[in-house]
């Protein structure tokens, strides 16, 4: 009896935790099919004019598109970047490891604003003209610790016999690094892609001070927020965005766990 | 004809930083040879090995394989192939994959390159298991897949890294058998790295016994065990017993030496070990040499009378402690249970035996 009662206020627990956690968020696709201008209860009915209205924003879908695009490159860059210095952190034993280390994890608890604005002093300082290409520049500069941070945990369970192998039966660097290292390292590269890639696509403050004519999403929205009449669309590019990174993410899942098998065996880390 | 001195390793020494691995060690393997480097944990037998391999470069000293020097050539140029402790198979790959990964470069026909794989498969005793992944093996499948993927390479020298070690006793034994009869049907060197001497006397035509980064004893198992140079290679393989003496004379073939509490015994003289007289020695004696009798043997010297200490009955054999009066330590015996043990002639603990040896038994050792 003792037992089940527990189990019991677990659940009642668990649910009203996921409740806490998803509801809010539900509340975005909710309304965006709500007959009325008013986020409010009650529901006035069915409607797809917000979609209609969010696809003849032009503001909106160049805003999207553009970051659609700095966040692509920002998810490349950083994600080359992160894996060559995790392989070089987790694979030799450099000299003051730690220090540099360290260093590269900077950015990672400098708080947004204080980056952004030190950006903003740089770039006028040095009369470049803030553009989509400087928004893509901080959001790289944040993004690469990120991406080691995944990366030394992938790279760090990879054996190191496994390259040594490679080299002992004839392969050189280059070709040891594509055909062990880089598939072994793929499950954690695919991670560092989505990570990043949501990192810059979401980020506000760097982008808030570092954008110029055009604008990302995350600055469109914002400046929507002012007129309560364009708000029922930006409820359905919410939703748009909240059902295209569900998709991803349950992809990324499932190649996570088709990988993990396997690893398992062969002593990989998670 | 069989080369030698297929591989030398001259004067190589290996430092990391302060920690010396390796010290002015001088080796030769014949071609062909089954040859082990013996070792306690951190005695440098591993360094040696990826010295070979190409994974580490000497700090000083030279490697020569088939007369040709190794310190310009890099890892993936040497002709010599390694397997890995842990056997390195690559994960992402199935087993025919694996055997295949070092054949790319030769760019074989299609046909040519399956028929090297297939045989390489039936070589080890896993045909049908081409499609496998490395999860879907044991661990001694994963062994014979780093073999195979080894030999197809047709390296010059084997490496081998403890290949036993990650499997179990039954296993083990298996494939020490195994091991040496896909050596000796292929005919490559084998340089294999173990701690294990039973493993190392068992497979192996010649023994390098290292410690502390040097090199203690290269020889034959039968003689590595019968005539070790040291009390610390006689320590390291197998069991000794081992009483100071002082040499009191020195004839043609025999030697003998006044041993205090074991009274005089005499030694076979050895070409190798020729102390003159007066000259302080360390005898030593292997337990199963020494043969034990309630009645006095009649023989002249080699004899010593004491009391059992300690019995151990282990089935085919008795291990015995025998208390000397005036020696140190008990002289440990081994004995085979030939007798039925219920026989008078067995000793039990508290029994006053005599200990009496050959000649030949005798290992004379520079002392301490």
């Amino acid at each position: 009896m003792e037992q089940t009662k527990r189990i019991d206020g677990l659940i009642v627990y668990g649910v009203i935790y996921l409740g806490f956690l998803y509801l809010p968020i539900l509340l975005i696709p909710l309304f965006s099919f709500n007959d009325s201008i008013y986020i409010a209860f009650p529901l006035k009915g069915f409607t797809l004019q917000w979609y209609e209205a969010m696809i003849a924003q032009d503001a909106l879908v160049r805003s999207l598109m553009n970051s659609l695009k700095v966040a692509s490159a920002v998810a490349v860059i950083s994600t080359i970047f992160g894996t060559l210095a995790a392989k070089a952190v987790t694979g030799y034993n450099l000299r003051g490891k730690a220090p540099v280390v360290a260093f590269i994890m900077i950015p990672f608890v400098i708080p947004g604003i204080i980056l952004g604005i030190s950006l903003l002093v740089l770039i006028n300082r040095l009369g470049v003209t803030p553009s989509l290409l400087t928004v893509g520049l901080g959001h790289i500069m944040i993004a690469i610790p990120f991406s080691m941070m995944v990366m030394i945990s992938r790279l760090e369970g990879l054996d190191r016999d496994l390259e040594e192998a490679s080299m002992d039966l004839g392969e050189g660097v280059w070709s040891t690094f594509w055909r062990v290292t880089f598939p072994l390292a793929l499950p954690g590269i695919v991670a560092s892609l989505l990570l990043t890639f949501t990192l810059s696509f979401d980020e506000f403050l760097i982008a808030f001070f570092l954008t110029g004519k055009e604008a990302t999403l995350p600055i469109f929205i914002f400046s929507q927020l002012r007129l309560s009449q364009k708000l029922p669309n930006v409820l359905a590019l919410g939703s748009c965005i909240l059902a295209a990174s569900t998709v991803v993410i349950a992809a990324a899942e499932y190649i996570r766990r088709r990988n993990l098998r396997s690893d398992r065996q062969s002593g990989l880390g998670v | 004809m069989r080369k030698r001195n297929f591989i030398e390793v001259r004067n190589v020494t290996k430092r990391f930083g302060r920690v010396r691995a390796l010290h002015s060690v001088d080796i030769e393997v014949n071609e062909g040879e089954f040859f082990a480097l013996l070792g306690p944990s951190g005695c440098g037998k591993t360094t040696l090995l990826r010295i070979l391999a190409g994974f580490e470069s000497p700090t000083e000293g030279e490697v020569f394989i088939d007369g040709q020097a190794m310190s310009a050539v890099p890892a993936n140029r040497r002709p010599v192939n390694m397997v890995f402790q842990n056997y390195a198979i690559f994960p992402h790959l199935n087993v025919r994959q694996n055997i295949a990964y070092g054949l790319r470069r030769q760019r074989l026909p299609k046909a040519e390159l399956d028929a090297v794989i297939e045989r390489a498969l039936v070589l080890i005793k896993l045909e049908g298991f081409g499609e496998r992944r490395s999860d879907q093996l044991s661990g001694g499948q994963r062994q014979r897949v780093a073999l195979a993927r080894a030999l197809v390479k047709q390296p010059k020298v084997l490496l081998l890294d403890e290949p036993l070690g990650a499997l179990d006793k039954r296993l083990r034994e298996q494939m020490q058998v195994e091991l040496r009869a896909l050596q000796q049907e292929v005919g490559v060197t084998f340089v294999f790295v173990t701690h294990d001497q039973e493993e190392a006397l068992s497979m192996s035509d010649r023994i390098a016994v290292l410690s502390e980064g040097e090199v203690l004893q290269v020889d034959t198992p039968e003689r590595l065990y019968e005539r070790p140079v040291s009390r610390e290679v006689a320590d390291f393989i197998g069991t000794m017993n081992f009483v100071e003496g002082e040499v009191e004379g020195v004839d043609t073939d025999m030697i003998s030496v006044d041993a205090g509490p074991l009274g005089r015994v005499s030694a076979a003289s050895d070409e190798r070990t020729r102390p003159g007289r007066g000259a302080r020695v360390l005898i030593a004696i292997r337990p199963e040499k020494i043969a034990v009798s309630r009645e006095r043997p009649d023989v002249p010297s080699n004899l010593v009378r004491g009391q059992v200490s300690a019995a151990s009955y282990l089935g085919d054999r008795s291990h015995l402690r025998v208390d000397v009066p005036g020696l140190g330590a008990p002289i440990s015996v081994a004995s085979q249970n030939i007798l039925p043990l219920l026989h008078s002639a067995h000793a039990a603990e508290s029994d006053a035996m005599w200990l009496s040896w050959p000649a030949s038994a005798v290992v004379l050792l520079p002392p301490e």
